[in-house]
């Protein structure tokens, strides 16, 4: 069904039109969500969040932009909220789980080593990608997570192609700079 | 290089979790919790309208009720006072420091 006709349908109060609107994109924020949080449940209290958000506003949406742009927006919109939010959580979630670790350290395998040096890689690169600054983060997210052209990344962040592509170069070599101990090892 | 791909392995790695079917029907449960009406859209902003011009209209009614509410004549209470001395005129007509 098109896009626009399923907007109507929602707007004149069909629930089952919007649940084909979230089934066709659900996976879409899902991904950028996951780019955010690097959780499944967080993921999807965003991804959930931004779908009441859009049944909310939905009238609002003029058409001006395509409607998926007009969703990217609202799920950085939300996931940034989210995580703002989260902060100081996941500070206190962080301290415990390196106490955590501390205690079992002695406990670990041998086999298990190999395991562990990757999820120490892993946590490496979520907490570079953290790091980075809200618009470099954001841009990241979209071309990696989504694998966006540069020209939509522009269009959702409302500014140019070649801001977002400074953006994106910026973000690979603070993440080079980051990471560079991974490598050396 | 190395670098790059293991930063290319951990996006692919999230990327392939897929997302809760039940997602959909989750928000639409919430949706119905909330009971919030798909048009919710347009009910509010005319709400909003009429609100907002039937708090001008109260107000414009209560201005005039109370201002009718004020009944009798007015009273003009003549004074009589000699002002003359009241304001000091000469400073205005005083001369000697003109050139």
């Amino acid at each position: 069904m098109p896009e626009k006709q399923l907007i109507e349908r929602i707007l004149s109060g069909d629930k089952e039109a919007f649940r084909l609107l979230m089934e066709k994109y659900q996976q879409q924020v899902f991904h950028v969500a996951i780019g955010f949080v690097h959780s499944r449940e967080d993921a999807e209290d965003i991804t959930q969040e931004v779908f009441i958000r859009v049944y909310r506003a939905l009238r609002s949406f003029k058409e001006k932009s395509l409607f998926s742009t007009w969703l990217y927006r609202i799920t950085l919109n939300t996931a940034m909220n989210y995580v703002n939010k989260n902060r100081r959580r996941n500070l206190l979630t962080d301290a415990s789980n390196s106490l955590m670790s501390l205690f079992n350290k002695s406990n670990e395998e041998r086999d298990a080593q190999q395991k562990l040096e990757t999820t120490e890689i892993e946590k490496n690169i979520q907490k570079a990608i953290d790091e980075l600054p809200e618009k470099q983060r954001k841009a990241f997210i979209l071309s990696k997570y989504e694998d966006l052209p540069q020209r939509e990344i522009a269009e959702i962040m409302q500014t140019s192609e070649g801001a977002v592509e400074q953006l994106l170069v910026r973000a690979k070599k603070s993440l080079q700079k980051k990471l560079a101990h991974i490598v050396g090892n | 290089m190395k670098l790059d791909k293991q930063i290319e392995d951990f996006i692919r790695k999230e990327k392939e979790v897929k997302v809760n079917p039940y997602l959909a029907t989750r928000v639409l449960a919430k949706l119905e919790e909330k009971n919030e009406p798909v048009v919710f859209g347009t009910i509010a902003p005319i709400w909003k309208k009429v609100a907002v011009a039937a708090s001008f209209a109260l107000v414009i009614a209560m201005g005039l009720g109370l201002g009718s509410m004020v009944k009798g004549e007015k009273k003009y209470i003549p004074i009589n006072i000699n002002d003359v001395h009241l304001e000091n005129l000469n400073l205005y007509t005083f001369t000697d420091y003109e050139e």
